[in-house]
């Protein structure tokens, strides 16, 4: 992965080319929270900026876990440095009901984690030890691109980003200028689903993007009429 | 990452264009098509819905609710938005169990325990169709005290538009 270097002016600038450089009719501090928008938004979507955290040990008997604050969600989770499978709680509540009294063996570890919300995870089976090391990979919130000094992102990513920015910025004028940008806001989508294959699959994403899996053929043959055909 | 109400009411104020020749400030708008008030009251429907639709954030109960013999119905959490997963502890089995309790309905369980209002069993489901709000019921009839554990949708912060965060993670 290839990244540039974007500082806060540079793309205020590049936003501003996008509109015409029409300063007067978006302001500094509306540029600013639209650019600071696309960004999370990008970042939700396909989960851009992520980390690695550290949360210390299991606590014998505990199966559920706080996912630490700077983690929006998790992605990936390791006990004594091996990695663990992902579930579901309706794949445990459903088969295996008594999941929670479930208990690790003495020198065994749990071995699958099931998340909760975006704020709780749980382990299963349930840690037996207080010496297991516990860490966490998954997203984090993005950049304010105005709170630091620079932004690390990939050219297309960028210009994906961008694309997004001018479409919720043309909200405003509305019309056929903001007809015009559901353009760019599909390019947008088009982009964050080659990042984050699921996209694809999510049936809200399929139509809004004008795909569909139903065949384009009437439900039923038209009846015969009587005269010339 | 904190995302204040009045983040969101300058973001609003922006897009009605009701900034004026100036940044929106989050407290007055240009004219008077819209109401600050109006904007908090919509922003903490939206949220609500979306906290509600989406299950983001998760409460855990802190204290369990004590199940006793005989009772199948019991009190939700004041702050209660929607119930997500309920489990059962039995206290007297030969060794304590935590179970989960699956969703069911009154039809269901009308439909396929006969008189299960009056036996009395292992619970095994939970059901609110019938009960009145903020209450929740187990079934069968629990014969053994024991406790419920639940994970719930709590309510949103409610938003003031004086600089409150949107509900989010602890």
């Amino acid at each position: 992965m290839s990244y540039v270097q974007v500082t806060a002016a540079q793309l205020r600038t590049y936003f501003y080319e996008q509109v015409s450089g029409n300063t007067a009719f978006f302001r500094t501090d509306e540029v600013d929270r639209i650019l600071r928008e696309s960004f999370r938004f990008y970042n939700c979507l396909t989960g851009y900026w992520r980390d690695r955290v550290d949360m210390g040990f299991t606590v014998a008997g505990q199966t559920w876990y706080t996912v630490p604050a700077g983690l929006t969600y998790i992605m990936r989770v390791e006990i004594n440095q091996r990695q663990m499978d992902n579930t579901t709680l309706w794949d445990l509540d459903y088969g295996r009901p008594e999941w929670e009294d479930e208990t690790a063996a003495a020198g065994a570890f749990p071995i699958m984690f099931a998340p909760a919300g975006s704020n709780l995870f749980a382990l299963w089976p349930t840690p037996s030890s207080n010496t297991d090391s516990l860490f966490v990979e998954g997203v984090v919130p993005a950049p304010d691109p105005t709170a630091v000094p620079f932004i690390n992102l990939g050219q297309s990513d960028l210009e994906s980003i961008l694309d997004y920015a001018e479409h919720l910025a043309q909200f405003k004028e509305g019309g056929e200028e903001f007809d015009a940008s559901q353009l760019w806001f599909q390019d947008f989508l088009k982009k964050a689903s080659s990042t984050n294959a699921l996209l694809a699959h999510n049936s809200r994403w399929r139509k809004f993007m004008g795909l569909t899996d139903k065949p384009k053929r009437p439900l039923r043959e038209a009846p015969e009429k009587v005269g010339p055909r | 990452m904190s995302v204040t109400d009045t983040d969101v009411i300058k973001d609003i104020t922006y897009r009605v264009l009701e900034n004026g020749d100036a940044d929106a400030t989050g407290t007055t708008l240009l004219t008077d098509m819209f109401t600050i008030t109006g904007i908090v009251d919509s922003m903490n429907r939206v949220q609500q819905k979306f906290m509600i639709d989406t299950g983001m954030v998760l409460t855990r109960l802190g204290t369990s609710i004590p199940v006793t013999v005989g009772n199948g119905r019991y009190d939700l959490p004041t702050d209660n938005s929607a119930v997500v997963r309920v489990s059962y502890t039995d206290f007297q089995a030969t060794t304590e169990v935590t179970r989960a309790l699956t969703p069911t309905d009154t039809w269901e369980l009308d439909t396929a325990i006969n008189l299960w209002p009056s036996g009395a069993d292992t619970p095994i489901t939970w059901w609110q169709t019938t009960l009145a709000q903020q209450r929740l019921g187990i079934a069968p009839i629990p014969n053994n005290v024991g406790e419920l554990n639940l994970l719930y949708v709590a309510l949103a912060a409610t938003l003031t538009g004086a600089g409150v965060n949107l509900s989010r993670r602890a």
